[in-house]
């Protein structure tokens, strides 16, 4: 079992890894024949709401 | 194969990392197949340690989880300012102070709003606040070439600062001082970490 200081800098650090670091966006569309469905700006897929409304405020 | 990347180099035959080459930069990355889901526990560890390995050998811009660069096309070349922040921070890393407010400010209820979009706004804006004395001391004891107060939610903020590499440990000695000095301010002392608030305010 990890213990404690392990957790905190095991969260610590995916903290930085999802929500610290440049934005480099991607995009895509989703397409069936010649009609666009939907498009998707890839880097908001795994960043969380929260930090993306936060860094569009600042 | 598809190659998610780590973080934002210049070129260093040191990093015994796979790179691929963005204009005069590089991006370090880890492949895997182009089906592998990027959410995987697994890949998102594995990420996690490289960045730490990467970090141990140079500082780099840290690219948020989740950009993927296909192997059969080259991958665009990043903002020709990246090149000056990488240069100018050759000896430089951030390490970050997460600070719980005493006085959380009361956080908006769902219910008091029409669109998803106005409540997250309204999240924000009921940012925390800390006692000054500590900020103040947090600062100096810090004592960053440049810093940077952030919120983070109603509850807690979070001070980025950048510091020369050299001034790590000392730089934890005073954090221990400052739990002393501050028992009662709950807050979490980290780093070194890559070039992850800095890069991004250059380039706003």
């Amino acid at each position: 079992m990890p213990d404690e200081t392990e957790e905190l800098s095991l969260l610590e650090t995916l903290d930085h890894l999802l929500d610290r670091g440049v934005v480099i966006a991607g995009e895509a569309t989703i397409s069936i024949g010649d009609v666009d469905l939907l498009y998707l700006g890839l880097n908001v897929v795994l960043a969380n709401i929260d930090a993306l409304t936060r860094n569009r405020k600042r | 194969m598809k190659s998610v990347v780590v973080g934002v180099h210049l070129h260093r035959e040191d990093i015994h990392v796979d790179a691929v080459a963005a204009g005069d930069l590089w991006y370090s990355v880890v492949e895997v197949d182009d089906d592998h889901p990027l959410a995987d526990r697994d890949l998102v560890l594995r990420v996690a340690k490289i960045r730490a390995e990467l970090l141990d050998r140079a500082t780099f811009i840290a690219v948020r989880y989740g950009f993927v660069v296909g192997l059969s096309g080259a991958a665009a070349p990043p903002p020709p300012q990246w090149r000056t922040i990488l240069e100018a921070n050759r000896t430089n890393v951030e390490m970050t102070l997460k600070v719980a407010s005493s006085t959380p400010a009361p956080r908006p209820n769902r219910k008091d709003f029409q669109s998803g979009a106005s409540y997250l706004r309204a999240l924000h804006d009921s940012a925390a606040s800390i006692d000054d004395d500590f900020k103040h001391a947090a600062e100096k004891a810090v004592n960053p070439i440049e810093s940077r107060w952030l919120p983070r939610d109603n509850a807690s903020l979070e001070m980025a600062a950048l510091i020369p590499r050299a001034r790590i440990e000392e730089v934890r000695t005073a954090g221990e001082q400052l739990k002393r000095d501050f028992p009662r301010v709950p807050f979490l002392l980290s780093g070194p970490w890559p070039l992850e608030v800095f890069a991004n305010a250059d380039c706003e």
